[in-house]
């Protein structure tokens, strides 16, 4: 291991350090009291305090997030693929799917709630409703970037159009497909938290509710902060599957090293 | 030549008058800014303080208020507690919890808006929910932030209900009528006149809503109340008393003419309607703002003893961390307009 290796290992762990530290001294030195903003030290017993809640929750969301999610990849992939397909099925169905992208998805919660009651399923169907748009596109536009020189030489060779999907248009979109995997959790999980905050008895939007009814500001960044580490986690684990499946299209230099 | 001067003379004695002026105009221009939190949107019961922008009692106290929404009677001392906003109200109850949480920040509460507070349950005959102890084995929808919810553990004690047999359903605002409307839910909490208008106005017959109010269950507490920042009243107590002034204007118009004081409400919310947000106010006004009490000591101001009582009650359910706070560390009426100006008539 180089010595700039090491650099690039210890790197996360010293930024979140340093940021820390700066939050923790900004907020004594400037005495900020903790209902406005809590020092990272008060939210770290916070996290002691009240672990158990916070466990449970966290998996609750954790779970209805991964399912909403995979709900996404399932489709989204169906999705993009059909829509890649054809030029006509593109241009018919992507205004709609635009539209539905722009919906808030605030504004949907309660609707599935009406129709499927509070706690889990609409807070899995957010997560997926959130997440299965960018995976789409993505897959959708790995699929349309296709040159059209190389569909021709395949189709005089004889290549049907499943052939050429299959051995050609579905390898060359999955750097496309893996890329938006990081997006889509992301943003999964930003779909069942507005879910569970609207409508739930679970999970870490209610208990940062339940925290905030309650004027127990360190808890709810607590929750926030158990948020942040479980997507860093779904993300860097979509990271390694991104590179494991697809290395091999990763050729550029490009924050790399 | 001698008329090119007298006109110069005279332009600069003109200019000098506009100088003066705009000295003499410059204090008295300069308003004192104010943001405050309602406890929840734009609705009929908003109108006294909207009343009293709309009218200019606040210009004329040389406040420039300006007026902002909250989701529910808890937000409002998240708001007002770090300065993000000067004043506001919300659930005076809620705000003895959180000094109790956060004693670094000494809110207390000037001005008793719901003399009697409108936190219910509401319910349906149909749902077969009459009573309190009908509640066990059923579904409560209740926002968490909702002042109305914060008063539960009270109201259960008070009604001798087994709370562990109550599943409570954490849903937003937006969807507590929705839900008893559908029968998800057995029941609600919420303000009455919210949750009671919201469902008439969805269809829900009037005789098979049953409103309790928690005041009438054995939950004896204030209301919502109006609260500053600590910092804001030692700096500035003129303008929280100006504000006061202002605000018991309004209130008296509103009190006399509701048919006109919702018109202010009207021109700042788009979806509501004038024969619902009026059938709010004025039930809010009857029920929960001109009370026995107010009618004898006028608007704003709280008994003590009522205020300690109501302390000892929430003690009942709720583990003070520092002590049993006093009812004159909550409410402090030395911001209160004379008690001859605030008479109701």
């Amino acid at each position: 291991m180089t010595h700039s290796d090491l650099g690039v290992r210890l790197a996360p762990w010293l930024y979140t350090a340093a940021l820390l530290i700066l939050w923790e001294a900004a907020v004594r030195v400037f005495g900020i009291p903790a209902f406005f903003l809590p020092p990272p030290t008060v939210i770290a017993e916070a996290f002691v305090e009240f672990w158990g809640p916070i466990y449970r929750n966290s998996l609750f969301t954790l779970s209805t997030t991964l399912l909403g999610f995979g709900m996404a990849v399932g489709f989204g992939l169906l999705l993009g693929l059909l829509v890649g397909w054809s030029r006509s099925i593109y241009a018919g169905l992507y205004p709609m799917m635009i539209g539905f992208n722009a919906i808030p998805k605030v504004a949907v919660v309660p609707i599935l709630v009406l129709w499927f009651g509070i706690g889990f399923i609409p807070a899995v169907l957010t997560a997926f409703l959130i997440s299965f748009f960018p995976i789409v596109v993505n897959v959708a536009t790995g699929l349309a970037t296709m040159e059209p020189e190389l569909e021709d030489v395949l189709k005089a060779l004889g290549a049907s159009k499943l052939d050429i999907m299959r051995k050609v248009g579905i390898p060359r979109t999955l750097p496309y497909f893996f890329g938006s995997l990081k997006i889509a959790i992301t943003l999964a999980f930003v779909g069942s938290v507005i879910s569970e905050s609207i409508a739930s008895n679970h999970g870490i939007g209610n208990l940062m509710l339940q925290a905030q009814a309650q004027f127990k500001v360190p808890l709810i960044f607590a929750g926030l902060v158990a948020l942040a580490i479980e997507g860093i986690v779904m993300y860097w684990l979509m990271a390694i599957l991104e590179s494991s499946m697809t290395g091999w299209a990763q050729r550029s230099g490009f924050a790399q090293n | 030549m001698r008329r090119a001067l007298r006109a110069a003379a005279v332009r600069f004695e003109a200019i000098g008058l506009v100088l003066v002026l705009a000295c003499l105009a410059g204090p008295a221009s300069a308003q004192q800014a104010i943001k405050f939190s309602l406890d929840w949107k734009f609705e009929g019961p908003a109108a006294p303080f909207i009343v009293a922008i709309d009218k200019g009692y606040f210009k004329a106290e040389g406040l420039d208020v300006t007026i902002d929404t909250a989701p529910g009677s808890l937000e409002p001392l998240n708001r007002v507690a770090p300065g993000t906003y000067d004043m506001g109200i919300g659930d005076i109850n809620s705000l003895i919890k959180f000094r109790d949480a956060n004693p670094s920040a000494p809110i207390r509460a000037v001005f008793m808006f719901y003399n009697k507070p409108a936190f219910s349950v509401v319910a349906r005959k149909s749902l077969a929910v009459t009573k309190p102890k009908d509640l066990e084995g059923r579904k409560l929808g209740a926002p968490a932030a909702d002042g109305a919810y914060a008063q539960w553990p009270i109201f259960v004690q008070a009604n001798g209900i087994d709370a562990t047999k109550v599943t409570i359903e954490n849903i937003g605002f937006p969807l507590r009528e929705p839900m008893l409307q559908k029968g998800e839910v057995a029941a609600i909490t919420g303000f009455s006149f919210s949750s009671f208008i919201n469902l008439k106005s969805m269809g829900v017959p009037v005789d098979d809503i049953v409103v309790m109010l928690m005041a009438d269950y054995g939950v004896n507490l204030y209301g919502n109340a109006v609260f500053v920042n600590p910092r804001f009243a030692a700096d500035k107590p003129e303008a929280v008393k100006g504000f006061l002034r202002a605000l018991v204007r309004g209130l008296k118009d509103t009190v006399k003419t509701p048919d006109t004081a919702v018109e202010s409400v009207l021109k700042r919310n788009d979806v509501v309607t004038k024969p619902v947000e009026l059938e709010r106010l004025r039930m809010a006004i009857n029920d929960n703002i001109l009370t026995s009490e107010v009618k004898a000591d006028g608007y704003g101001s709280v008994n003590m003893d009522r205020l300690a009582k109501s302390i000892d009650q929430i003690a009942l359910t709720y583990a003070f961390k520092n002590g049993k706070p006093k009812a004159a560390d909550i409410f402090d009426p030395s911001f209160l307009p004379p008690a001859a100006d605030r008479k109701a008539e």
